[in-house]
């Protein structure tokens, strides 16, 4: 396998069009505000943490895992051209994606605890799992690294549906994708609308889905916020997080020139 | 020791559309194959096979008893230059070399640099500004460079001048001759080939109909020209692939052996024809099924 190569190249690539998505998001999220107020000549009340949300570093790591694990085709017909089978290409990806995640956690981290400390020193935690989790433990220290892990897990869950809706629409030709594109977020707005419907006759909270999801986050009615089961979502994650990677391998696999 | 690539059985049908049916072919290493077929005969898709991009429906490729599948090993030491642009658009030509150089085993540097010059190729540009012949060139340059065992080139002189043509066919024979490998080209310029290439595959209705050398294949085509009686009396029986007529001659295309009891007349020549002319007889349906 030329897996080496191939992962050398992946992250190269992945590692410079991350530092243009944190680049834009800067400048669209803080840049332009203050562009702005520049010429509204309110530059006397522009509070440079107004505009710097906490969450900016893990948005951008969501985002852009999501969309770049989603764009599969055009990787693969690189790599088919370069004598590189299917195989190589998704374990590669998965590599490069995996290591920008957890670059991208460590970024998270270093900027949840700048902004903690210097730009805005409210009482919001450096990881926001915390509110939810940061209590389970006796230690503060399994606490910190439980609730780490469910932020990855959250984001890798992020990326491998990117992963699956990415692969999926590489099997079918422009067209067909401009339809499902259209077309699926429609189906499924529909189908929120009747689940909201439904939430108005009967509240769902009542039902099996209700308990299924307060289930797969930990959340128990006798528990406090801050003290759901951890070991719930770290599960459920990991499962999601591997059936879609499974799905999404098998259909890389069946990724074809032309197709 | 470079094995050969071995191609068994192999069908491939696209919905209820049979495309290639039941092939058998073996590329030996160090020798330049012409594949010929008529617009839609299966020619892209059987390299497409071969090079794993698409998936057969039966049979196998292998080398050294691997299969070509998701096999990085054999994939590696394949390169297919076709007419799809897998490339990235907005990546520059430098950029696409280098890239080549890193996932295949090597690229001659030297090569590259010497053919971008020779051909006028702007390796600055980005590939989605490069014309149709410039697209060709420069897959053509990696084509020449790359480190594999076997190029296939799949329409490789598609947007590219007479005066490029001639530089890439003694660019292919200077290549060959530093550095032997196997070549696969499938071409419409027949005639342009038919001085390099050392076998011949003709696909017709999904099968190879011919797999022969070059010579071989030479040898068994006639030309029978005299008047039509004396054409027509000579030629009875034989294998007669095509006719023209000039006049009140007659020409008498017929593949393969003439029978050599039979007197020849005084008022008939026999000459060999050439592989173009041979090509469209050989595929030339209609003809075939009226003289048979």
């Amino acid at each position: 396998m030329k897996i080496k190569a191939a992962f050398s190249y992946q992250l190269k690539n992945y590692f410079k069009s991350f530092g243009w998505v944190y680049l834009w998001s800067i400048a669209a999220v803080v840049i332009l505000p203050f562009l702005i107020s520049l010429i509204l000549g309110r530059i006397n009340v522009y509070d440079f943490s107004d505009y710097l949300p906490q969450m900016l570093p893990a948005l951008i790591l969501g985002f852009y895992l999501f969309v770049f694990g989603g764009i599969s085709y055009d990787g693969f017909k690189l790599f088919i051209q370069n004598g590189i089978g299917r195989k190589t290409y998704f374990y590669s990806k998965l590599a490069a994606l995996t290591t920008i995640l957890i670059v991208g956690e460590g970024i998270n981290l270093l900027y949840g605890a700048v902004y903690h400390q210097f730009i805005n020193a409210k009482q919001n935690p450096v990881m926001t799992f915390s509110v939810l989790y940061g209590h389970y433990f006796n230690s503060a220290t399994a606490n910190t690294v439980a609730v780490f892990i469910i932020t990855v897990l959250f984001i890798a869950c992020i990326m491998a549906t990117g992963m699956v809706i990415g692969s999926c629409l590489g099997l079918f030709n422009r067209r067909a994708q401009r339809i499902i594109i259209v077309g699926l977020p429609i189906i499924l707005f529909v189908l929120l609308a009747v689940l909201v419907m439904l939430n108005d006759q009967t509240s769902l909270k009542l039902t099996w889905l209700g308990d299924l999801l307060l289930y797969i986050v930990g959340m128990n009615q006798q528990v406090a916020t801050g003290h759901f089961n951890v070991f719930a979502p770290i599960i459920s994650g990991s499962i999601y997080t591997i059936v879609m990677l499974l799905i999404s391998y098998q259909l890389t696999l069946r990724f074809r020139v032309p197709r | 020791m470079v094995k050969p690539i071995k191609i068994t059985h192999v069908s491939k049908t696209f919905g209820k559309q049979q495309v290639l049916d039941d092939i058998n072919l073996t590329i030996e290493p160090e020798t330049i194959y012409g594949l010929l077929g008529r617009n839609g005969a299966g020619k892209s898709t059987l390299f497409n096979i071969i090079t794993n991009r698409l998936p057969l429906t039966r049979g196998e490729v292998t080398i050294g008893g691997q299969s070509v599948t998701n096999n990085d090993a054999v994939l590696n030491r394949i390169y297919l230059m076709s007419e799809a642009n897998l490339y990235p658009s907005r990546m520059r030509v430098e950029d696409i070399f280098k890239l080549t150089k890193q996932l295949y085993q090597g690229m001659d540097e030297k090569l590259t640099q010497s053919l971008t010059q020779q051909f006028g190729l702007n390796s600055h540009a980005r590939f989605n500004k490069l014309s149709t012949g410039s697209r060709s060139i420069m897959k053509l340059i990696i084509a020449l460079a790359v480190d594999v065992d076997y190029v296939i080139l799949d329409e490789p002189t598609l947007g590219l001048d007479a005066n490029h043509r001639r530089m890439f066919y003694d660019a292919l024979l200077d290549s060959y001759a530093k550095r032997p490998r196997s070549f696969v080209i499938s071409t419409h310029l027949i005639e342009e080939v038919s001085q390099l290439i050392e076998r011949v595959w003709v696909l017709q209705d999904h099968r190879i109909m011919i797999d022969e050398t070059t010579e071989e294949m030479l040898n068994k085509g006639y030309a029978i020209t005299g008047p039509i009686n004396d054409v027509s009396t000579y030629t009875a029986g034989l294998n007669v692939i095509g006719h023209e007529e000039l006049g009140h001659l007659v020409v008498h295309y017929v593949y393969g052996d003439l029978d050599n009891d039979r007197p020849i007349p005084d008022t008939i020549s026999i000459s060999h024809i050439d592989l173009q002319r041979l090509f469209i007889y050989l595929t030339n349906q209609e003809v075939a099924k009226v003289e048979n």
